[in-house]
């Protein structure tokens, strides 16, 4: 079992706690009475294959899976694309359940089988990230075979009208609606995953998925008409904290925990990091799988699944903090759910600490209206142009004549969605969709709209400057600038790691 | 441009702040020793906060021992090894102890079979009864080609029904040989490959049962090493079991470049 997480007020014995920007670690010191959350510490337990034979024996609507196939059906195997699993796992516990699906339907006698990965508006698998996923067995199965793809949001010929919102027609993937059951394999280790947002955003047209959940967009009826269409089957694993092991166990442990190893492992790799290039900080994490506790694993109906998945995650991840704060603070790491391959954008940065951790609290917001986040990433302009071709096009056409999220989407978007250069990249290079970037952004405009200020620490001006934010040299200075608004002692809370956790304000 | 920007950071105006080209990698060295070094007590580790002594003692600490050999031997052992692994159907099971029952065809595979192993099995080779009842997995090795081979199983079979433990079929397998001389330094394009398959734990009281499950299983993965894990599972291609011939013919056939496409790296040339 892990051991729980906690919050913790530091004192004069706490010790300069780890702190994440991108692929760089450093040690700061916090000042007395900042808490610091602390997620459970994940320790690898649990068995994924077992689990998964209980729950595809036993769905928690009744009716094993086996009973609900027959042989000369369409069976569809959906399942979460390589950005929910960040870091990834060592044992990537999608493997378990595809191989469980495929032996059951093998048995009955299923042929017509078709494995699609909802990568939606992010970018499409290549073949090692089928056989990271879904390991070798299937991977090597379907090598080469269209049998076992990504979806495309804008493959026209592969997607078909289900329903109309707002004069937009619905397209969802086509085999997908074609297919007499779908199976929809997650992976939960936060609030946003399993469920019917996960799925439609997942195997959408572009431009549904934009009404949906681009500006001012509305998923309900998006939803609804999916929901009414379409006969899907949930199965979701429920993953806890993961733990780092080896050279940078440093990472995962507490510090005042750490052994001489560990010391010397994080002096080696700030010594490292600081000479290296950003390549190597990327390939250090990027790299290095690490392993997960099994918490669960449930099948049934979409909604059931995502309720008693999401109780499971928060029982092990929920940790109390003593009131809002005034200030958040956290870092990124460099692997996280916009950048899974270690490359990602100022404006992924920005995402994940605007919409993720900003996020994390449950109920209401860590912190209080009008605070400030400050946050440590160099927000640089060393990020993968193959992937966010989009993104970078954004960030040095569309900010500097507008940051309003209203006029992006009304004089920009348009254009970009319709490029057929970005489209290209999508369909065949492995890039992210162009309305990944805008939806990023429109992602980030709540937590704008509710913090004073939003400040990097060690981020580039200009960038910082161009999304409307600040940037800082040092901790220190970004506290400076935060006190003009919220004075000399404002409280403040930590969130060490942003991954596995959850927090309830008392 | 529409937007007003501060004039220090304004886009049109400021060059993008670069790190100097030459970085000196000692410098800040020492404040990193000092911070690590803050609140350090040599013998006992470093001070605990205040919060973390009240916690119940059961969530304080968690010391995971590494074996010290393993981690100043894991940073090398990929650069080294002459032999580029892959496992499959390895999985984070439990840390019961089972029998594992491996189809190794020479001693060199075997090395690399006790490499993959996880550590939490805790696998021994010798003084089997003991170590069963002691809680550790055991590891068995044969040849299923081999005439001693079915005696082999049926004592594999017997004590993991004894002592109530799962039997883990597994099979070792050289895909492709490296023609360098022993003496070069290994590269990624002259190293062997060498897949270990993993199968599904059997679970049975009767223990001719478990044996012949055993050979299926051994079978069928020997099987998806010759065709597809898919054409297996839904009955595409027979699972017969290895045909008795020399290892060395079997490992002849099967590193022959030809024979699986699909398995072949695409590279961008040569």
């Amino acid at each position: 079992m892990s051991r729980p997480g906690f919050a913790l007020e530091v004192d004069e014995r706490t010790p300069p706690t780890l702190v994440r920007s991108a692929s760089d670690v450093r040690l700061e010191r916090f000042s007395l009475g900042t808490q610091i959350v602390y997620p459970p510490d994940g320790q690898p337990w649990g068995d994924a294959v077992a689990a998964t034979g209980e729950a595809l024996g036993s769905p928690i609507d009744g009716g094993s899976i086996a009973s609900r196939l027959w042989a000369g059906m369409r069976l569809t195997i959906t399942f979460a694309d390589i950005s929910v699993l960040t870091p990834a796992a060592a044992d990537d516990p999608r493997r378990a359940v595809v191989e469980q699906l495929l032996t059951t339907a093998a048995e009955v006698g299923v042929d017509d089988v078709v494995l699609i990965a909802a990568t939606g508006l992010r970018r499409r698998l290549g073949p090692e990230d089928m056989r990271r996923l879904l390991g070798e067995r299937v991977s090597r199965s379907f090598a080469s075979d269209p049998r076992l793809r990504s979806h495309d949001a804008s493959d026209d010929s592969a997607l078909l009208t289900i329903g109309e919102s707002e004069g937009v027609q619905i397209r969802f993937n086509r085999r997908v609606v074609e297919s007499d059951l779908v199976i929809h394999v997650s992976v939960v280790t936060g609030a946003e995953h399993a469920g019917w947002d996960e799925f439609t955003s997942g195997l959408a047209s572009s431009e549904t998925i934009d009404i949906a959940y681009g500006w001012n967009g509305d998923p309900a009826p998006v939803r609804q008409v999916v929901a009414d269409r379409l006969n899907v089957v949930s199965v979701a694993v429920v993953l806890g904290q993961p733990s780092y092991s080896g050279p940078v166990r440093y990472v995962s442990a507490r510090e005042w925990e750490w052994s001489i190893k560990d010391q010397a492992a994080y002096l080696a790799s700030r010594r490292a990091l600081a000479t290296a290039p950003v390549q190597a900080g990327r390939y250090l994490y990027a790299a290095r799988p690490v392993a997960y506790p099994v918490l669960g694993v449930f099948a049934g109906s979409v909604d059931e699944v995502r309720a008693t998945a999401q109780a499971t995650l928060a029982a092990e991840q929920r940790i109390t903090v003593k009131g809002s704060a005034d200030v958040l603070v956290t870092g990124v790491p460099p692997v996280h759910a916009a950048a899974p391959d270690g490359d990602g954008s100022p404006l992924g940065a920005a995402w994940w600490v605007l919409c993720h951790a900003y996020g994390l609290g449950v109920e209401k917001p860590i912190v209080r209206e009008g605070g400030a986040v400050i946050a440590f990433h160099p927000l640089g302009d060393r990020f993968s142009t193959r992937h966010h071709g989009a993104a970078a096009d954004m960030i040095a056409e569309v900010l500097p004549e507008t940051s309003d999220p209203a006029e992006v989407a009304s004089r920009f978007l348009p254009r970009f969605a319709a490029d057929p250069w970005y489209t290209d990249l999508y369909r065949q290079r492995g890039a992210y969709h162009p309305l990944h970037a805008f939806h990023q952004w429109f992602d980030l405009q709540p937590a704008i709209a509710a913090l004073g200020d939003v400040i990097f620490v060690g981020a580039d001006r200009r960038t910082a400057e161009l999304m409307g934010f600040r940037a800082a040299t040092t901790y220190a200075d970004a506290l400076e600038i935060a006190s003009t608004r919220l004075g000399r002692r404002p409280a403040i809370t930590y969130v060490r790691d942003a991954v596995g956790v959850q927090v309830a304000v008392s | 441009m529409t937007r007003e920007f501060a004039s220090w950071a304004d886009p049109r105006n400021t060059s993008r702040s670069r790190p100097a080209s030459i970085h000196n990698p000692l410098k800040g060295f020492l404040k990193d020793v000092r911070q690590v070094g803050r609140n350090w007590r040599w013998g006992r580790g470093a001070l605990s906060p205040g919060d973390v002594d009240r916690l119940p003692a059961q969530q304080r600490h968690t010391a995971l021992p590494v074996p010290v050999r393993a981690s100043l031997r894991d940073p090398f052992v990929g650069w080294l090894k002459r032999v580029k692994v892959e496992v499959t159907g390895l999985s984070s099971r439990s840390g019961e102890a089972r029998v594992a029952l491996a189809h190794v065809e020479s001693g060199a595979d075997l090395a690399v079979l006790l490499e993959s192993i996880p550590a939490s099995w805790k696998v021994v080779t010798t003084r089997i009864p003991k170590a069963l009842s002691l809680g550790r997995s055991v590891l068995i090795v044969t040849d299923f080609a081999s005439a001693a081979a079915a005696d082999v199983v049926a004592q594999a079979a017997q004590l993991a029904t004894r002592y109530d433990r799962a039997v883990v079929p597994v099979v070792v397998r050289r895909l492709a040989v490296s023609p360098q001389a022993p003496s070069r330094l290994p590269t990624p394009r002259t190293v062997d490959e060498v897949l270990v398959r993993y199968g599904d734990e059997i679970r049975d009281t009767n223990p001719v049962a478990v044996a012949q499950r055993s050979f299926d299983v051994v079978g069928d993965l020997l099987a998806e090493d010759d065709a597809t894990w898919w054409q297996v599972v839904s009955g595409q291609v027979a699972s017969p079991l290895v045909r008795s011939m020399p290892a060395w013919r079997r490992l002849w056939e099967r590193t022959d470049p030809d024979r699986d496409i699909a398995r072949t790296q695409r590279r961008i040339w040569g």
